[in-house]
């Protein structure tokens, strides 16, 4: 027992290496007493060593019942360990046992929200206890979890109430600002990006939301200042930089887009959007042998990475080494690429491309069925109607193009008349 | 967010043929080898001294930035080509406006030219100038000037005393609209030649909207957008020197065109003229001749009216030419920059394909924007090369955009084998200046047997661009002389038979931008000293056959004579 009593003095005194031993020893020289194997086992937790938590914790879960840190990690690390079906139960024992300690259960709706049981999170969130123990965190994880849930005007109401309660949270106003941007306020998300970076000029996720939103709108100029400072706070970020050259190339500053993905290439080698961004804006400038070798570059790189991520990755780069190989003339290299884009990614563009080189390669009669697919896919687009009356005037089926042309027309027409009207040509 | 041209979803993919696939890429195409292209600009030696003035005001009038352009035009019939300038003025009322004016050049034979416009009443004091056109519309073998206005336009008889006299009134083609471009032709094939204008926006000094900012100095020239179109005029001579406006009745007025540049040619061998209007924003019209006074626009079903993914697109200038040589017209379309120009190749049957990529003219015109253009045989090897005359409408395009600038460098396209390849940075220090270009007219000014250039800038002088080029080949020009068919043998079909090589060409009417050309027709022969046939197809019916004609000299041909007179 003087083991185990050293143990705790020395746990307080926040010195848990020489505790955890002192446990150790007290637990050799007699396993019945519970103190020792349950401070133990919260250490374990708290350290993440969840498999040895569990070890000790689990034998003796009906004497732990009225500790709820022990409750906590022995349910934290039966979910981190992929026993998830325990690890709810433990949640229920906490619940069930602890329902009037908010602080504990606030605690368990934290851990609940890390593992994504975003419903039984909402549940805990809203008993008045938890409300009452710390309701700035019960309305910030409440509005995270209804984000989550889908609930985006409920959760702008509960970040509402949570950033009233510590205007200071610059995690509040973040997470506010992407519920915001769901619900396509982006005005208002503009505004709380502003004064998160009033608050915290160097907060490098806000430069880039904030730039990423003027982006959107077109606001070139002052997107590309924040965008550029992201990239300058956080240079190990790859997706900062990236949105950066993005920038460049919406503005038309081919040359500035071309300079900065060209640092990238030196700077994410293994990242197969480097060298997509950089033969992009090649590919814009007409430098189709210089973007050919980075697109083939950043297919092989995307190929080695069973990622979404690089999937998407995978097809713009097959997409726009396809529209070179076609602008080359070289149609049955760009029909095979495309093929395999448009079977896995049927999309207008691809499929609009796919039934170019159809057309241009003398096969009109290909073109037709990809090109009812993308005009289902996008039936107010005048495009993919005009080059269906193309392949079929090119077939000889003349009545029909006729008819294809006149519902482009149409489709033109109705798309100029929604178009604001530009100013100045650019 | 990735907008790389490509939107982003996520999907579940696989990538079952990645290694073939990188393996089997095709390699990089060949670069062009060294060219013999050379041109020296003489126009200051030359004499030239004129200076064009887009009157550019801080309100940006969209007028001042869409120039004016030159006619090529033998005015004396001393065999020398003379230089018409057409040029800008200021707004009605704005000091210096009324010391504006257009100017003719006669050319003195020695590669000099002296001012004659005083004396031959063609300066149009104060008008602001757009388009010419050159052709004889009485047959009396004096060559008459069209000239286009931002306001009335002006046609000009040839009184064959070295002075012109207005007739644009009495004449009846006085139209008061923006013109821009014109071109004579016969498109009733009555020995007369007809007139068509393109008429560009509705602008008016007094409504004209502010584009950009309000404050003065942050102005911008404004999108044709911002202003609806006006239709195109046709006037069918009448032969006792008035034209009857047909425009309506013909079938051509169409109020969505935005029309910048004209060309006419027989494009589907019928004997009959049609038309090619490039409009700016709004779609191209082809309008075939029915050959009773109508035309029918068939701008969708022969795919000229848009480029191949159906948007229309900011035609300026615009030219026919037998490019691959197959006997059929092709055509030639500059546009705005990132839109690329088209070339248009005729598959016969009234259709066209768009082969802009293919044929290497799209990847050369990315970066640019195209006005003057013309297909003309630089080097007399036989085949049809391309000039683009360049220069972006924004003066203020580099304060937005880095890598495209308000001057840009004119370019030549060489056709090799079919495929043009951009040998501008070898030819000459010309093409290595930038300026903001408009107008461009071609005709060999010096008389040695190759293609010269005239070349009009935005507030800056000219440039003639003489052709200094090594040549790789003989050739042969022919003047026709119209009898029965008008004097000027606008819309004669030739075919040039010289060994191995077949030519095939038309005298056509309009072409480039706000510009008139040398009406003799151009052919390079080659190596061939002798020409085996020449085949000429008046639009009278009329057919003559020369057969072994020496190359390197100018053939006048009268029609029905089959009896060529050399000089």
């Amino acid at each position: 027992m003087a083991h185990a009593l050293q143990g705790y003095a020395l746990e307080s005194l926040g010195r848990f290496s020489p505790a955890e031993s002192a446990y150790g020893r007290a637990i050799e020289l007699d396993e019945s007493i519970l103190l020792p194997r349950l401070r133990l086992g919260v250490l374990h937790g708290k350290q993440r060593r969840f498999g040895l938590c569990i070890a000790l914790l689990e034998p003796v879960l009906q004497r732990i019942k009225q500790d709820p840190e022990a409750l906590f990690y022995l349910g934290r690390s039966y979910l981190e360990t992929g026993r998830s079906e325990d690890g709810i139960r433990i949640a229920g024992e906490i619940q069930a046992n602890h329902a009037k300690d908010g602080r504990v259960l606030l605690s368990l709706a934290s851990l609940l929200m890390s593992k994504g049981y975003w419903g039984r999170a909402e549940n805990i969130l809203r008993l008045p206890e938890v409300v009452q123990a710390d309701s700035y965190s019960a309305s910030h994880g409440l509005g995270v979890t209804l984000f989550q849930l889908g609930s985006s005007e409920e959760a702008v109401r509960a970040l509402d109430r949570a950033s009233a309660l510590n205007p200071s949270s610059e995690k509040t106003r973040m997470a506010l600002v992407i519920a915001l941007l769901k619900m396509g306020e982006r005005p208002r998300a503009e505004a709380i990006l502003r004064s998160v970076l009033t608050l915290n000029p160097i907060h490098a996720h806000a430069c880039f939301l904030l730039g990423q939103l003027l982006l959107e709108q077109g606001r070139h100029e002052e997107s590309l200042k924040f965008l550029r400072k992201a990239a300058e706070l956080a240079p190990e970020k790859p997706e900062y930089s990236f949105e950066l050259v993005e920038a460049y190339h919406l503005k038309g500053d081919a040359r500035a887009a071309v300079d900065h993905a060209r640092q990238l290439v030196t700077r994410f080698p293994e990242h197969p959007r480097s060298y997509l961004s950089l033969a992009t804006g090649l590919k814009l400038d007409g430098k189709f042998d210089r973007a050919k070798p980075l697109l083939e570059q950043s297919l092989k790189l995307a190929t080695g990475f069973d990622s979404s991520a690089n999937r998407d990755l995978w097809a713009q780069a097959a997409f726009h080494l396809a529209s070179i190989l076609r602008k080359e003339g070289s149609f049955r290299k760009a029909i095979e690429l495309l093929n395999h884009v448009v079977t896995e990614r049927p999309e207008p563009a691809a499929l609009l491309e796919l039934s170019q080189c159809h057309i241009q390669s003398g096969d009109p009669e290909k073109a037709l069925p990809f090109l009812e697919q993308a005009m289902s896919l996008d039936g107010g687009n005048p495009e993919p109607r005009f080059v269906h009356a193309t392949a079929l005037l090119k077939l000889g089926r003349i009545e029909e193009a006729g008819k294809g042309f006149e519902l482009f027309e149409r489709l033109q027409k109705a798309r100029r008349e929604t178009k604001n009207r530009p100013v100045i040509r650019k | 967010m990735v907008s790389t041209g490509y939107p982003t979803v996520t999907l579940r993919f696989v990538f079952p043929f990645i290694s073939f696939f990188l393996a089997s890429l095709p390699g990089q195409s060949q670069p062009p080898g060294a060219s013999a292209a050379h041109f020296e600009d003489r126009a200051s030696t030359a004499g030239i001294t004129f200076r064009h003035f887009s009157g550019a005001s801080p309100q940006k009038y969209l007028v001042e930035t869409m120039g004016s352009g030159a006619a090529l035009i033998d005015y004396d019939r001393d065999g020398w080509l003379d230089i018409y300038f057409v040029n800008g003025a200021g707004k009605p009322g704005r000091e210096g406006t009324q010391t504006t004016r257009h100017a003719l050049y006669r050319n003195l034979g020695n590669g000099r030219f002296s001012d004659v416009t005083s004396e031959s009443g063609v300066g149009g004091y104060g008008r602001y100038g757009t388009g010419v056109a050159v052709g004889d519309i009485d047959n009396d073998g004096w060559p008459d000037l069209f000239v286009a206005h931002f306001g009335p336009n002006v046609l000009y008889r040839n009184l064959g005393d070295g002075t012109f006299s207005d007739v644009s009134r009495q004449a009846g083609v006085d139209d008061p609209f923006w013109g821009q471009s014109a071109g004579f032709f016969d498109l009733d094939n009555d020995g007369y030649l007809d007139l068509y204008v393109t008429n560009y926006l509705d602008l008016k000094y007094e409504t004209h909207p502010v584009c950009g900012a309000e404050a003065p100095a942050r102005r911008s020239y404004c999108d044709p957008d911002a202003f609806s179109g006006v239709a195109d005029r046709l006037y069918r001579n009448r032969g006792d020197g008035t034209f009857d406006d047909i425009s309506e009745r013909s079938g051509i007025a169409n109020p969505e065109g935005k029309g910048l540049g004209v060309v006419m040619a027989d494009i589907d061998g019928d004997g009959r003229m049609d038309i090619y209007v490039a409009n700016d924003k709004t779609r191209n019209f082809l309008f075939k001749n029915n050959g009773d006074l109508t035309f029918s626009d068939i701008s969708y079903f022969s795919l000229t009216g848009f480029n191949a993914a159906g948007e229309a697109e900011a035609g300026m200038g615009t030219d026919f030419g037998d490019f691959d040589g197959d006997g059929l017209l092709d055509l030639i379309v500059t546009n705005y920059d990132l839109e690329t120009n088209g070339l248009y190749r005729n598959l016969g049957q009234e259709t066209f394909s768009d082969d802009r990529w293919v044929q290497g003219v799209a990847k050369a015109s990315i970066r640019m924007l195209g006005f003057g253009t013309g297909f003309f045989d630089y080097d007399n090897d036989g085949d049809l090369d391309l000039f683009v005359a360049n220069g972006h409408v924004l003066d203020d395009i580099s304060s937005y955009r880095n890598n495209i600038s308000y001057s840009q460098p004119n370019q030549l396209l060489e056709n090799r084998d079919g495929r043009f390849y951009d040998v501008s940075k070898d030819a000459g220090p010309a093409f290595r200046t930038t300026r903001v270009s408009r107008g461009t007219a071609f005709g060999d000014f010096d008389n040695d047997g190759d293609i010269d250039l005239v070349v009009t800038n935005i507030d800056d002088s000219p440039e003639l661009l003489v052709n200094r080029s090594n040549p790789s080949g003989t050739w042969l020009s022919l003047q026709m002389v119209g009898k029965t068919s008008n004097r000027n043998g606008i819309g004669s079909r030739v075919r040039v038979v010289a060994g191995e090589r077949v030519r095939f060409d038309q005298v056509t009417g309009g072409g480039s931008y706000l510009s008139a050309h040398d009406l003799r027709m151009h052919f390079g022969l080659d190596r061939n000293q002798v020409v085996d046939l020449i085949e000429i197809s008046w639009p009278s019916g009329v057919v003559d056959r020369l057969e072994q004609i020496q190359a390197n000299q100018v053939v006048v041909v009268e029609e029905g004579s089959s009896s060529p007179k050399g000089r």
